[in-house]
């Protein structure tokens, strides 16, 4: 991921509420253009960040950046440039669809009444119903529409997904994508499902802190689910690299997570580490594989794994 | 400005219902108001009474359409907490703020402010003559009403919530009431006074952090720090209720040497009032009795406030603060005064009426100490040094009615209207006076005097006739607050006046002619005037006179 003109930057970024800490020294660079999905369980402090960005908290520590402005200077006309939608935001539920549409329209230089009418269509939005009497998907919809119709160049969605059917979500995210070629979507999910199919950027939050946070092809590349077939059983040696992620051995097997695989290079260290290796196989892994062997990892050894996007240079 | 009226717009369009009950209570309150000067306001028709009472009910009615539309239109744009959808969206906290300020004129001030220049119009004034004191008016509906309901919705997250607080901070003003109460026990002078600076105090306070208040909560949506501003407001009101900047201030109002002495002030030796005590109060007073001359034609000396020093023989010395004139005795009660009787003229207090300054009047002052000074000095003559804070008032203009019946103006004051009068009747005895004014009781005195015969049905064959003042009354103050009528901008005065009475002979006198003069006055300066009394004893033994 290239650090040059992030959309999104933190730096060393925490939240404490009281005496609990929220977020632990973030940082990360969310470069122009990418769809970067924050990805973590309940709790792990995805929405916290993102109310950092939006300005609706301000940090305890660190910094942020929105779109080059300082996440505490975020306010007014600033937000005509950004698209947010939340699972848990109060909406004007006394409007109707309508009505919050043209209310915002006037809000918007950019809003754009041919791509607001395609959006209405698209989700099929009922213009004259008040939003309190809309289902929770329609709602998303509606929220969607009223934040994609002037073309922001930032959308952040906190959860957006979460607890709508698959068909709304998919409509959902089939008019996000349509959106894409000319924004910066940055979204959080508990679900790697879903957002696996279309995240171009992924990071893991747990607990306040980024385990990781990569591009998707790059996490592709890097993790490899690897099985070593010794010629007889053997304990594990002590001392495998950090980067071997969860080893285990069972009669003659040894299996393990390779979290920076590189190829011949990786099976020549292997063949190096097991050398009564009969048979090396290293297979590429789905992201939720990849998610639960780090996030396994880390419990188990109650560290951050080597794996950070802060290791990485310039790549974030 | 697009921003400002999109959401005035959409707030309008949400919030019609609440509108429109606002300006259905305003109307009511438009077309029912008159009804409290029109006819007899003590024998009227059941009706009529009926149709006052409601409009009493009115006004409270009103205030609280306002708290629910002010509650409403504020929270939706909620200031409190982090979900709300309009943080994310470009909001200018300016335009949004000016928005919903737009939406309070819109719909309350104006529709008010429209309510009372109809109403004026209705009394018979010119509402474009008194657009400036309506607006001034506004001060105190800002203060005391609308700008801390606007803060305090700007710290509520809904209308439960505000509520709450509304509740909240009427017990606050209950106890502290109760412990003001408490306080002044100890200082009976003063508990009933009511000094403007310390009125124009409280406001300045309530609009100053109120709106400060709103401010905060509208640029940062900071609502610790709005929180801490309401709870220093509240502690802050309580202070200036308790403290008071009026001793410190009384001074500035009334400048020591501006200009001549608009009276001299000279004892009256052989008249001296008793103590007097209040249950529950460790304070004594004592009237001292004053003879008031040297005031110019056409100007009377108006007196506020006196504060005195007592310096004993022994080196002993006490000197009091302001104390409030509740009650100083006016000079028509001298010869009851004589009589050992400390006689007090209710209503206005040591004014005395037109044309009455050619002569030496009496004016019975009213000091207040506290019984321990009182008990060491009573018994021995002290050196009593007693100033008076003075307002000069000028004869602006008297009219003198006669033998009138139903409405009339009276130039400076408004229109009057009699009823049930001695003169039309002869036998009544429940005439009456209404008098209204625009916007507040000018500074004024009214009086009746009326000529009696024996009634016609008398038989006796006397021909005793007779002039008696039958009722006088002061009114307005000297100050420049804005009215305290608050909604209504029509001051309403009614006076009962009893007419016939029998006379020495047990004839039945009827009246037959009746005079009203009206005389306003108009303050031209404030000002200090002191006198020093020598040997002052304090107590002769149980004799009052010496």
């Amino acid at each position: 991921m290239r650090a040059i003109n992030p959309t999104i930057q933190m730096q060393g970024l925490a939240k404490s509420f009281g005496r609990t800490e929220v977020l632990r020294g973030i940082d990360l660079a969310v470069p122009e253009g990418a769809i970067y999905a924050l990805v973590g369980a309940n709790g792990a402090g995805k929405t916290t960040m993102i109310k950092l960005l939006m300005n609706i908290f301000l940090p305890t520590a660190g910094r942020a950046q929105v779109l080059g402005i300082d996440s505490r200077k975020l306010a007014g006309k600033d937000f005509e440039r950004i698209g947010y939608v939340s699972e848990n935001q109060d909406l004007p539920d006394a409007m109707t669809v309508q009505m919050l549409l043209d209310y915002m329209r006037p809000f918007y230089p950019t809003w754009d009444r041919a791509l607001e009418g395609q959006l209405v269509r698209q989700f099929d939005l009922p213009l004259d119903r008040k939003l309190k009497h809309l289902s929770r998907g329609m709602r998303m919809k509606a929220a969607f529409a009223s934040s994609l119709a002037y073309r922001p160049p930032l959308i952040v969605l906190d959860e957006p997904f979460t607890g709508l059917d698959p068909l709304v979500r998919d409509e959902l995210i089939e008019g996000l994508l349509e959106r894409a070629p000319e924004t910066t979507i940055f979204l959080s999910s508990h679900d790697l499902a879903e957002i696996e199919s279309f995240a171009s950027h992924v990071g893991y939050l747990e607990g306040g802190r980024m385990l990781f946070s990569d591009e998707m092809a790059v996490l592709n590349d890097r993790f490899r689910d690897v099985s070593v077939t010794l010629a007889a059983p053997a304990p594990l040696p002590p001392n495998l690299p950090p980067a071997w992620l969860l080893p285990e051995t069972a009669d003659c097997v040894v299996h393990f997570i390779a979290s920076e695989y590189q190829g011949d290079a990786t099976a020549r260290e292997i063949a190096a580490t097991f050398p009564s290796a009969r048979d090396i196989s290293a297979e590429p892994m789905p992201l939720r594989s990849i998610f639960l062997a780090i996030a396994k990892s880390s419990s188990s050894h109650n560290r951050t794994p080597q794996i950070s996007a802060a290791d990485r240079g310039p790549e974030a | 400005m697009n921003q400002i009226l999109n959401v005035f717009r959409k707030d309008t369009r949400r919030f019609w219902p609440e509108i429109a009950v606002v300006l259905a209570l305003t109307v009511a309150i438009m077309a029912m108001a008159p009804y409290e000067w029109r006819g007899n306001p003590y024998y009227g028709d059941y009706s009529l009474q009926l149709l006052r009472e409601l409009t009493v009910l009115l006004s409270p009615l009103l205030v609280i359409g306002w708290v629910l539309l002010i509650a409403r239109v504020v929270h939706a744009e909620p200031l409190v907490g982090d979900r709300q959808f309009w943080i994310t969206r470009p909001y200018e906290w300016k335009k949004l703020l000016a928005a919903k300020v737009l939406f309070v004129a819109a719909y309350v001030i104006v529709p008010l402010l429209l309510m009372q220049c109809v109403l004026l119009a209705r009394a018979g004034f010119t509402p474009a003559h008194w657009i400036p004191g309506l607006l001034w008016n506004l001060l105190p509906v800002a203060a005391m009403i609308l700008l801390p309901l606007m803060a305090v919705a700007a710290v509520t997250s809904g209308f439960g919530r505000m509520v709450l607080i509304l509740i909240g901070v009427l017990l606050v003003a209950l106890v502290a009431t109760v412990g003001m109460a408490l306080v002044a026990q100890r200082d009976p002078v003063n508990m009933g006074a009511s000094r403007p600076i310390g009125t124009l105090a409280m406001w300045a306070l309530l609009l100053v952090m109120c709106a400060a208040v709103v401010m905060v909560q509208y640029s940062a949506r900071k609502t610790r720090t709005a929180l801490l501003l309401l709870g220093g407001m509240i502690v802050g009101l309580i202070a200036v209720s308790l403290l008071g900047p009026d001793q410190r201030l009384i001074d500035r109002m009334y400048p020591q040497g501006n200009g001549p002495a608009p009276a001299v002030l000279t004892p009256v030796p052989l008249v001296r009032g008793v103590e007097t005590t209040w249950p529950g109060s460790d304070m004594v007073g004592q009237d001292v009795w004053l003879a008031v001359s040297g005031v110019a034609d056409g100007y009377k000396p108006l007196f506020d406030e006196v504060k005195f020093t007592m310096e004993g023989a022994n080196g002993a010395r006490w000197e009091s603060g302001w104390q409030h004139l509740l009650y100083p005795t006016d000079s028509g009660a001298v010869a009851s005064i004589a009589g050992g009787i400390a006689a007090s003229a209710g209503g206005g207090g040591g004014k005395s009426g037109p044309g009455e300054n050619d002569a030496e009047k009496k004016l019975g002052v009213r000091i207040m100490m506290p019984r321990a000074v009182y008990e060491e000095v009573k018994e021995s003559p002290v050196a009593l040094h007693m100033t008076l804070a003075v307002t000069e008032a000028k004869i602006a203009s008297v009219t003198d009615v006669s033998d009138t019946e139903g409405e009339f103006a009276v130039p400076g004051v408004g229109y009057c209207e009699t009823g049930g009068w001695p003169n039309a009747t002869k036998q009544s005895n429940a005439g009456y006076l209404a008098c209204r004014s625009a916007l507040h009781v000018p500074l004024s005195s009214m009086r009746v005097r009326v000529s009696y015969l024996p009634c016609p049905a008398d038989q006796s064959g006397h021909n005793t006739e007779e002039t008696r003042t039958i009722w006088s009354n002061w009114e307005g103050s000297t100050d420049a607050m804005p009215t305290d009528l608050f909604l209504v901008p029509v001051a309403n005065r009614n006076e009962m006046i009893e007419s016939g009475f029998p006379d020495e002979n047990g004839v039945a006198l009827c009246p037959e002619r009746a005079t009203l003069t009206f005389t306003r006055y108009q303050p031209v300066r404030r000002t200090q005037i002191g006198v020093t009394i020598p040997d002052y004893r304090l107590k002769l033994g149980g004799a009052d006179e010496q």
